[in-house]
């Protein structure tokens, strides 16, 4: 099925061009017949029945990146850098993405000549210096696309020499080149494509398609060129394990292999080191077998350490011997057996923090994530994959309650759902989903009412969090002024006794809370920052919709809010707050700002 | 140093290269080749390329390589420096001094370039193409008619070996120097 291969975009004069009257491009008929891609660019030449590719290995988009389009002897050809843009980000980001994008090097531009439409239908004759590598637009695309949409893959298209642009081709963000003559075109494209491109889990074992699940993939199958160690790092829920097992089924050594998983999170620390190296009879009390350990059953395969921050310091330092020197020796024996095992560790602790602070091995870290470190983000950043997860969830739960319905979901089921933060991840959603599938086994739809969400959502319907105050009649939200005027019009005497303290301190909670959520919807997710860095200048500007307010304008707005009365126990308590306060100080220190302050008179706000 | 400037030897010789080359042989030639190699590998259908193949876009080899051969001999004559003196401002130099300085400076760019090595490697590789096409043609009238894929499929390794030839000449056309090179 098409819906199911690669999609790619080639941006190419040759390949991209329309030709009139009803004539093919033979050209990109030949191109799709070596490379075994299906053209859907939904032209003329794409909708000929003339070629059959019988198993292709993509779904290809062409598009000339020139005007006109379809040119005709008389017509100049230009160049079109804000149209392939257009091309490129209607793509990027979206349910239909490109898996990659091709680009080539040499557009030719200027007038269509009788002759140069004798020698190539539609191509122009070139203008002078069109094969200068400086001059390339295809290198101006690139550069183009490393500014807006650097996470985009692209790979260099052309028949033009490498070595003339390998260089600038590399600066410019391309991962790669494929030769249009090379050999063995087809492998070397879908090798390219695994290794570079945006693919969802073929197996639908990870339900998704969000970029950032996407990209998290392809660090996944990046990491198993090899049998280094890898670390797998996101929040409970997240579907590490899901991401473990995907990384031993892509390695080249095989899903054959055997995968063994540990579970840190629910062992004993007494039996982590009997369950790991193994044991010999005797060698303990109830030790009544021997037991080879999980990292010999693990042996040529892969081994999963669930929420590795769980070991115990003792075991630590064996864990060290058998990655070092791949041997493990069970407890109660001197003889080591030699293990060709891959660990795969997850976590979802600042490893990095702990090791700082000596509760785990630094070199233990080094050697687990020597392979790389994949990521895998939060639910709550990947809104665009509920509606799947939801589909696969409910249908799931449906086959297994007996007797269950199939029924409709809801939009408005997606949105309550895309309304609530998902602490719990994936896990969480599946288990929400079952829970109103198992509770509400003979409905033809799912609908809000039928989610347990947590409090946090269910304070006003399936609203998020604020909402009740929020108006969004008429144009952006507002704080709905009138409700809260009227809040106290039935205030008794005895209700207004110390009401302003109060009233002032659930201001400063509500102000602090707002900050704290902008502050976690703002954060950037790096691979030394698996938390997230806090970033108060994005935050400032999402609370206060001033796209323009300057980084240390933003940095006072947070000290103002972080100083209010009754804070400072809610700050010590909140890691993120603690890190804005920190940052804001940093950007603004003190002084400078009581310096200002005196200056314009107002030194005591 | 390069100099790539506006001398109309040296800018008409990479035209017919990037025509040849570029436009013809890889862009053209040799995606019809790969194709109609996948056809007979049964990866592809193409009705259309496998009825006009072996005798209208096969044959395109002996109508395109006497340019191919002309470039490469002609090379040296348009793509060395000694190129500059038939123009201005080189051109106004006094006859004898202009012949013994042209001469200099192209005995120059020989010693300083590998210049026979690469015009022997793409006469070579020319002399491949030629070599493995006059086999694929005699096998190819073996089979007699009619030349349909099935008649055609074992003859997979000619075309390869074809191909690989096609392939060579490209690339070794493709390395001869597309700038004039002063020092």
């Amino acid at each position: 099925m098409a819906a199911n291969l690669p999609r790619l975009l080639i941006i190419d004069d040759l390949f991209g061009r329309a030709l009139s009257r009803g004539r093919i491009n033979r050209d990109r008929l030949n191109l799709c017949g070596q490379f075994l891609l299906r053209d859907v660019s939904g032209d003329d030449t794409s909708l000929c029945k003339d070629q059959t590719v019988k198993r292709p290995l993509a779904q290809a988009v062409f598009f000339r990146g020139q005007t006109p389009t379809c040119a005709s002897v008389g017509d100049v050809i230009s160049n079109d850098l804000e149209g392939c843009m257009g091309k490129i980000l209607s793509g990027w980001k979206t349910s239909d993405a490109w898996a990659m994008v091709l680009i080539d090097l040499c557009f030719y531009t200027g007038k269509v000549t009788a002759e140069s439409d004798q020698v190539t239908p539609g191509m122009p004759e070139g203008a002078p210096g069109a094969d200068d590598p400086s001059e390339y637009f295809g290198l101006r695309i690139l550069q183009e696309i490393q500014r807006r949409a650097p996470e985009l893959p692209v790979v260099v298209l052309s028949s033009k020499p490498r070595e003339d642009v390998s260089l600038a081709f590399s600066a410019f963000g391309a991962l790669g080149y494929l030769p249009r003559t090379g050999e063995n075109s087809p492998e070397m494209l879908r090798e390219l494509i695994w290794r570079h491109g945006l693919l969802p889990d073929e197996d639908d074992d990870i339900i998704g398609c969000s970029t950032g699940l996407l990209l998290s993939l392809r660090e996944a199958r990046r990491a198993t060129a090899d049998r280094r160690n890898i670390l797998i790092r996101g929040e409970r829920g997240t579907g590490k394990e899901l991401l473990a097992r995907y990384i031993h089924r892509n390695s080249s050594s095989g899903a054959a292999k055997p995968f063994s998983v540990i579970d840190s999170g629910t062992l004993a620390p007494a039996l982590y080191a009997s369950e790991l190296f193994g044991y010999r009879r005797g060698s303990f009390t109830g030790a009544d077998r021997d037991y080879p350990g999980k990292i010999v059953q693990a042996d040529g395969g892969d081994l999963f350490l669930d929420e590795i921050g769980n070991m115990p310091q003792d075991v630590q330092i064996g864990m060290l011997r058998a990655i070092e020197q791949k041997v493990v020796t069970p407890i109660g024996s001197n003889d080591g057996r030699v293990v060709d095992v891959r660990f795969l560790s997850a976590t979802n602790e600042n490893l990095e923090a702990r090791a700082a602070s000596g509760e785990f091995r630094r070199d233990l870290l080094d050697r687990l994530s020597d392979g790389g470190v994949v990521i895998l983000e939060p639910l709550r950043d990947r809104q665009s994959d509920i509606p799947l997860l939801v589909e696969y969830f409910v249908r799931q739960a449906e086959s297994l309650r007996s007797g269950a319905l199939r029924r409709a979901i809801h939009p408005d089921t997606i949105t309550a759902l895309c309304s609530y933060s998902w602490p719990g991840n994936i896990r969480e959603l599946r288990s929400i989903l079952t829970s109103a599938v198992y509770n509400n086994p003979d409905v033809e739809h799912l609908v809000p009412l039928h989610l347990r969400l947590p409090a946090e959502t269910r304070a006003e319907g399936y609203s998020p969090p604020g909402k009740a105050l929020v108006s969004s009649s008429g144009g952006s939200p507002q704080i709905n002024r009138f409700a809260l005027s009227q809040s106290f019009d039935e205030a008794s005497f005895e209700d207004l006794v110390g009401m302003l303290p109060s009233l002032e301190s659930a201001h400063s909670l509500a102000l602090l809370g707002l900050l704290r959520r902008a502050l976690e919807l703002t954060r950037r997710f790096s691979p030394d920052a698996i938390e997230g860095l806090v970033m108060i200048h994005p935050a400032i500007k999402l609370l206060t919709g001033d796209r323009s307010i300057t980084a240390s304008r933003a940095a006072d707005v947070v000290k103002r809010i972080l100083s209010r009365p009754g804070a400072d126990d809610i700050v010590a308590a909140s890691p993120i707050l603690r890190a804005a306060r920190e940052k804001a100080y940093r950007l603004r220190p003190l002084r400078s700002v009581l310096t200002k302050a005196r200056r314009e008179g107002h030194a005591g706000e | 140093m390069t100099h790539g400037g506006d001398c109309s030897p040296c800018l008409k010789w990479q035209r017919r290269r990037a025509l040849f080359n570029h436009d013809w042989l890889k862009n053209r030639y040799l995606l019809a080749l790969e194709t109609y190699l996948n056809i007979l590998a049964g990866l592809v259908d193409n009705p259309g390329l496998e009825a006009t193949y072996i005798d209208n876009i096969l044959p395109e080899w002996e109508l395109y390589s006497p340019e191919g051969i002309a470039l490469i001999r002609e090379f040296k004559t348009y793509m060395s420096p000694a190129v500059l003196f038939k123009m201005l401002p080189l051109r106004n130099c006094e006859p004898r001094e202009r012949e013994l300085l042209a001469t200099l400076v192209d005995a120059r760019w020989r010693e300083r370039y590998p210049i026979a090595t690469w015009t022997a490697e793409a006469q070579a590789s020319w002399r491949g193409v030629q070599e493995a096409y006059r086999v694929l043609r005699c096998q190819i009238e073996l089979c007699g008619l009619p030349r349909n894929t099935g008649a055609l499929r074992p003859l997979a390794g000619y075309f390869e070996d074809y191909r690989t030839a096609c392939r060579r000449i490209a690339r070794s056309i493709e390395l001869l120097p597309g700038t004039l090179r002063v020092t």
